[in-house]
């Protein structure tokens, strides 16, 4: 087992590098340049010269390798060498910078900010983003299985009716909507019941632990509810379809003719059964949710990492969209692997020898 | 062995029908026998006659909806199971009666080992520790046969031979010395080898506790080996009743003797094998009168107006022979 989960970790690289390869040609074939964006004014301010534009645009040009051949830059990202003026000496640098690239660790610098790695960004991105997405398939799974169950045992019970039309209505809302809506409502303009912008208030910096994790909770309960909400339908179907499915197989019988109780064959002998499609779910809902953020924190204004990819977008900030990329495939294949070691857990009959 | 005067299980006129789209199916429609303590009972008939249907109305375990026993009672040791509630029926079942299934591949949660599929049981009903529950188990895998019991009860059921998963199931089942073991077609699903080690199992292990055996099967060999008494049912109901040997030796009803007649082990060399013609009936739309007479050679106008009451057969009444036919005198002739 052990050997099989590092097999797989190895062959991250060569796929996570196929990636890069993609994700790369893509951005540079987009039309648009960091460099034209940068001189465009739409950070810096109007009122520069033709001239001085130009020439900051070329200086730009150079320092990022952008004036360079596309494979060149691609080499130069991957690195492991720094292939600029002032690159490793093999390629003609000067010496003064000689590593560079991803297997070197080095996300690159972003080109707005050039003094900040992106690799620290992302840290401080995932920081946020990584507890707002476990919190969300937590609350969806403890929300969706527990429906699901009731829903397979008590087929055409009125609340399994109910359940059903619901949680359909709520898969159907786009959760841009629900999430202006939920502002509206539950905001200054609305009840004014809860915070609706950012994870903590202005003055969260002063507040004892207790009130600090109690600012920082209800900041998190909109945009929580906006994660997950969508999920409760489509696992919660999985997990009736699931159940319902193992509850007519001859086993489900002979627990039964043993004289258990109800609720013992449900939760002991049909739930472990029907647990693997709804693991397969754990390996595609992880990737969404991280990237599927991006609207939810643009809503919420939560500096996470679905924020950082959307403005890296705009501004053609490609160093910074290559790395939300790549940790977005490294989580999908993350994902996939984890969902492959849970089902040998909870099925004997899976072993990977 | 012959009748004795209490028996340990009684099903009088136990009705369970489903009811689906294509409106009630009269699955089990009357059927009503008897199993004496320490008895086997051999219950014979086709494929969607209501041998099983009859078996799973007795432990209660008829899928509901859609299916529903609506009528009759289930004397167990003189209680009506039907009457009981839920709570006294799990008391019951897997604890005085105990039932196996026709395949072992399915019958056991692949995701529990063996072990703790036996150990569940005994700890509900016997009420012993972990400890004791699973000394009890390696001890019914050994009494059932299967080698090297210390290892096997940590083993999951996809390790196992069908032959082997089956030996579980009744290991399982034995667990808490029941009174009356269910077999439905236990060896249905088996190799002819294996088939005959688990009817020896069987027939060994109710010797030493002396329990009642309802042996469900579409074979007349295996109920000619093991049963004392056979019910022959047909389409919902039981259409003859006999001693095992009276019944090879003189049936009546010509349900009966069609099927003894297309056993290959009586068939004349060089001769084709007699068949019944036709299929069972849809329980959806039972013909009326008798069920068989659509496929009967004896069948005329009073077989479709008046449904034939099971009769006793021949001159001594005691021996609990008893068939259901308008015209017994003419299908001894048969």
């Amino acid at each position: 087992m052990l050997q099989y989960v590092v097999r797989r970790l190895l062959w991250m690289i060569p796929t996570l590098i196929g990636v890069s390869l993609i994700v790369f040609s893509l951005i540079h074939l987009a039309p648009g340049d960091p460099a034209a964006v940068q001189s465009s004014g739409l950070l810096t301010g109007a009122g520069r010269s033709e001239g001085s534009a130009d020439q900051a645009t070329q200086k730009f040009r150079e320092r990022f390798l952008l004036d360079q051949p596309l494979w060149k830059q691609y080499l130069h990202y991957v690195g492991p060498f720094h292939l600029g003026k002032d690159g490793h000496p093999w390629f003609g640098g000067d010496g003064s910078d000689k590593w560079n690239g991803l297997l070197v660790g080095d996300f690159g610098n972003e080109f707005r900010r050039p003094t900040v790695e992106v690799a620290d960004e992302l840290v401080r991105r995932l920081e946020v983003t990584i507890p707002l997405a476990l919190l969300s398939v937590l609350i969806s799974y403890l929300v969706a299985i527990p429906i699901g169950i009731f829903s397979a045992v008590r087929r055409g019970h009125p609340l399994d009716l109910a359940s059903t039309v619901g949680l359909f209505v709520l898969y159907a809302v786009p959760s841009f909507w629900a999430g202006l809506m939920l502002q509206l409502a539950f905001g200054k303009s609305g009840l004014d019941w809860l915070p609706v912008i950012g994870l903590h208030d202005k003055d969260a910096a002063e507040m004892a632990t207790g009130a600090w994790l109690l600012d920082l909770l209800k900041h998190l309960v909109l945009p929580v509810f906006c994660y997950s909400y969508a999920s409760f339908a489509y696992l919660s179907r999985q997990m009736r379809s699931g159940m319902i499915d193992v509850i007519n197989q001859d086993y489900i019988r002979t627990a039964r003719a043993k004289g258990l109780s109800e609720k013992v064959v449900v939760l002991k002998h049909a739930l472990r059964n029907s647990m693997i499609p709804i693991l397969t779910l754990l390996a595609s809902i992880l990737p969404i949710l991280i990237g599927g953020s991006v609207i939810i924190e643009v809503v919420f204004d939560i500096p996470g990492m679905g924020k950082y990819a959307y403005e890296s977008l705009q501004l053609r900030e490609y160093n910074v969209i290559m790395a939300t990329t790549l940790i977005a495939s490294f989580m999908t294949i993350l994902g996939i692997l984890l969902s492959d070691v849970l089902y040998a857990l909870v099925d004997p009959r899976i072993r990977y020898d | 062995m012959t009748a004795p005067n209490k028996p340990l299980l009684e099903l009088r006129d136990v009705r369970t029908y489903f009811y689906g789209d294509e409106g009630e199916a009269r699955a089990v429609d009357g059927v009503s026998y008897t199993i004496g303590p320490g008895q086997t009972l051999g219950v014979v008939g086709e494929s969607g006659c209501g041998k099983s249907v009859t078996a799973l109305s007795i432990m209660r375990l008829v899928p509901s909806p859609p299916g529903k026993t609506v009528a009759g009672q289930i004397l167990f040791e003189g209680r009506d199971l039907l009457a009981l509630e839920e709570r006294e029926m799990r008391a019951i079942r897997g604890n005085d009666i105990a039932m196996i299934f026709q395949e072992p591949a399915t019958a056991l949660n692949p995701v529990y080992t063996v072990g703790n599929q036996i150990v569940e049981a005994v700890r509900l009903h016997q009420g012993l520790d972990r400890e004791q529950a699973r000394a009890r188990a390696i001890e019914m895998l050994k009494l059932v046969g299967i080698p090297s019991p210390e290892e096997r009860v940590d083993e999951y059921p996809h390790q196992l031979s069908g032959g082997m998963r089956q030996r579980v199931m009744i290991a399982l089942a034995m667990s808490c010395d029941p009174k009356l073991l269910i077999a439905d077609e236990p060896t249905t699903a088996l190799d002819v080898t294996v088939q005959a080690q688990i009817l020896e199992l069987i027939s060994a292990l109710q010797k030493r506790t002396g329990m009642s055996v309802l042996l469900i099967t579409h074979d007349l060999g295996v109920v000619a080996e093991t049963a004392d008494h056979v019910c022959v049912m047909y389409a919902g109901k039981v259409v003859e009743t006999a001693p095992v040997e009276r019944l090879f030796a003189r049936p009546a009803h010509p349900y009966t003797i069609g099927l003894l007649r297309s056993l290959p082990e009586l068939a004349r060399p060089g001769e084709k094998l007699p068949t019944i013609e036709g299929v069972v009936p849809n329980a959806t739309r039972f013909p009326s009168g008798c069920r068989f007479r659509t496929r009967c050679s004896l069948a005329r106008d009073l077989c479709a107006e008046r449904e034939p009451p099971l009769e006793p057969v021949g001159g001594d009444e005691g021996d609990g022979h008893a068939a259901a036919c308008h015209f017994l005198e003419e299908a001894i002739e048969l």
